[in-house]
């Protein structure tokens, strides 16, 4: 027991006989021969029990805990581990000698202990189970059976006799082993040398010859642009913006600051863009690119209207090539419709259009084109200085003009009056963001855009629900299911409380008149029943 | 809200999505699409005035709008 405030005894001594320390006055060995002189004096019972309560260290069972450690410690440094483990009791009391490991190199030695033997350093348990483990494996097990079996046991005997191999080898040996050995070390130096050259040659043809199956050199680009933005424009028909060409996408990335540019891509780069693919392969294609860049460079190119002038070049090259079957004015209108109207048709017409300019006209072709050019130049000469402005003038007569577009299934569709998104548009910019915000004309071009695409997958979605239900009405619980599934409706916020933020009165007035027919059709109609209730 | 003479013209909502799905829009649809529509303009501009004020615009470009068209419309898939 080192349970004691008096002395730090030397702890060799304290293991050797923990029972006859000097400092002990616990009432369980009162009459120890150390004990005795000290207290001797007054050795009395009631005196060694008053004593007790000044001893708290062996009274509070968390020293004895924490301090379970220091004299095992000692021990365990000029002792034998098997000694601790024996004297158990010892080990109670070390809390007393934990002055003795004052120096930092002791601290540190007596906490490396108490881990040790709280089982946190590997080597203990795992040494344990490790033994335990070799005793038990079934290797063991195995090895005292063969000890067992094997007096009793003869070597087996191949049944195909052992002379025939020896003979193969004799035969072997005498004629191919030298070519063996020639071959293989040939192929070892080859290989590698030649296997890098093999691999790079091996690889290239796939690519190329996979390129030359589509026959387009420009989609093999595309391709991963158009699987990434497939989820959005993908389902949407040809009237949306997205899904004209991933030729949209390739400009809108590229001229991410230019706003305005879009509309010009979309309406001019669509056909010239084409243009290109079909006319890859040919040399006059290059021309007529080689030849505008060239005059772009002659005329200082700036970027924006560059990037715009080259396409109208290019619808003047169509004037100027198949004037017989469009009246030349009307090739830039054409093509503006073009992207509202996206009739195939058009497309396979400018195609073949283009395929008969490059089989007619290729001889002349570079009559033509300085001809062209002279065109190219005036036009440019005016437009490069105030490109931007024409083009845009242009897309905003075309914004304006009604445009007609065409639905998947071949029903043209007005859109919703710029003037009414413009307004609803304004009004949830500034509940959202900034109070003073206001709508550029491009900015809300591409509202109108998202607005196309938005009817256009939301009349997709009802269509389908409505058919789900063997319907061919569009009913209210469809776009009551719609919303739901687009989370715009939960328990908490009905179509009708939407509605009443949302709509007039008079819109409210016209839904209100739908619950009664909707509470005898269906349960998911009877939030809307109350909702109903609420409002009125 | 809004309320002016004619919020919409309804019949223009109706031939949109009669020409889209190719199906008969019963009488009162079409305000509930309009609402729908509402919802959706009202995320998309929340979105693309985000967007904006992310990228230091004032006001609202059409850039800013076009990055958030995609993930607008496809918030409001059915």
């Amino acid at each position: 027991m080192a349970s004691h405030p008096d002395g730090l005894p030397d702890p060799a001594a304290d293991a050797k006989t923990p029972t006859t320390r000097p400092g002990r006055a616990s009432p369980r060995n009162p009459s120890s021969p150390d004990a005795a002189p000290s207290a001797a004096p007054k050795a009395t019972p009631y005196r060694t029990l008053l004593q007790i309560p000044s001893i708290p260290k062996p009274a509070t069972p968390a020293r004895r805990a924490s301090s379970a450690g220091p004299p095992a410690s000692h021990r365990a440094i000029r002792r034998t581990p098997g000694t601790q483990a024996r004297t158990p009791s010892t080990r109670i009391g070390g809390s007393a000698r934990r002055p003795t490991a004052m120096t930092p190199h002791g601290r540190a030695a007596i906490r490396e202990v108490e881990a040790r033997r709280a089982g946190f350093t590997p080597g203990g348990p795992d040494r344990r189970r490790s033994g335990w483990q070799q005793r038990e494996t079934p290797r063991d097990t195995l090895r005292a059976l063969s000890r067992l079996l094997a007096p009793k046991t003869k070597p087996t005997v191949p049944t195909p006799p052992a002379p025939v191999a020896g003979t193969g080898k004799v035969t072997i040996a005498g004629s191919e082993d030298f070519d063996d050995e020639e071959e293989l070390p040939r192929p070892r130096l080859s290989l590698p040398l030649g296997l890098d050259d093999e691999d790079d040659s091996l690889l290239e043809p796939p690519r190329s010859s996979g390129l030359e199956d589509e026959n387009i050199t420009v989609q093999s680009v595309e391709l991963a642009r158009r699987a990434a933005l497939e989820r959005g424009p993908g389902r949407l028909s040809r009237g949306s913006f997205g899904s004209i060409g991933m030729n949209d996408q390739f400009a809108e990335l590229n001229e991410s600051g230019l706003g305005s540019v879009l509309d010009s891509s979309l309406n001019m780069g669509g056909p010239y863009q084409d243009a290109d693919v079909l006319d890859a392969d040919d040399g006059l294609q290059d021309d007529i690119t080689t030849t505008l860049r060239d005059a772009d460079l002659g005329r200082s190119r700036l970027s924006l209207a560059g990037s715009d002038i080259r396409p109208r070049a290019l619808a003047d090259d169509t004037e100027d090539t198949f004037v017989f079957t469009i009246p030349p004015r009307d090739v830039p209108d054409l093509q503006r419709s073009d992207d509202a109207v996206e009739s195939p048709l058009r497309d396979s017409g400018e195609n073949n259009d283009f395929g008969e300019m490059d089989t007619i006209v290729d001889d002349n072709a570079e009559d033509v084109w300085d001809a062209m050019q002279e065109d190219v130049d005036v036009s440019m000469a005016e437009s490069t200085v105030q490109g931007a402005d024409v083009t845009l003038a242009n897309k905003q007569k075309a914004a304006r003009k009604k445009r007609i577009k065409v639905s998947k299934h071949g029903i043209p569709y007005p859109s919703l009056p710029a003037g009414v998104v413009k307004k609803l548009a304004t009004m949830y910019a500034r509940t959202s963001g900034n109070s003073k915000t206001k709508i550029s004309k491009d900015a809300l071009d591409a509202i109108l855009q998202a607005s196309d695409w938005f009817f256009e997958q939301v009349s997709d979605d009802l269509g389908a629900y409505a058919d789900h239900a063997g319907r061919k009405t569009i009913e209210e619980s469809d776009v009551i299911t719609l919303m739901g599934r687009q989370r715009q409706i939960n328990a908490a916020t009905t179509p009708f409380s939407l509605a009443q933020k949302f709509l007039p009165r008079e819109l409210l007035q016209d839904l209100r008149m739908i619950p009664p027919a909707r509470v005898k059709r269906g349960r998911q109609l009877e939030q809307v029943g109350e909702a109903d209730d609420e409002t009125e | 809200m809004a309320g002016a003479q004619k919020l919409y013209p309804r019949a223009t909502v109706k031939k949109i999505v009669k020409a889209h799905s190719r199906r008969n829009v019963s009488k009162n649809v079409d305000v509930l699409i309009f609402l729908d529509y509402a919802l959706f303009l009202q995320t998309l501009m929340k979105e693309a005035s985000i967007n904006a004020k992310q990228a230091g615009e004032r006001g609202i470009s059409a850039k800013s709008v076009k990055k958030v068209t995609e993930v607008s419309v496809s918030k409001f898939k059915g």
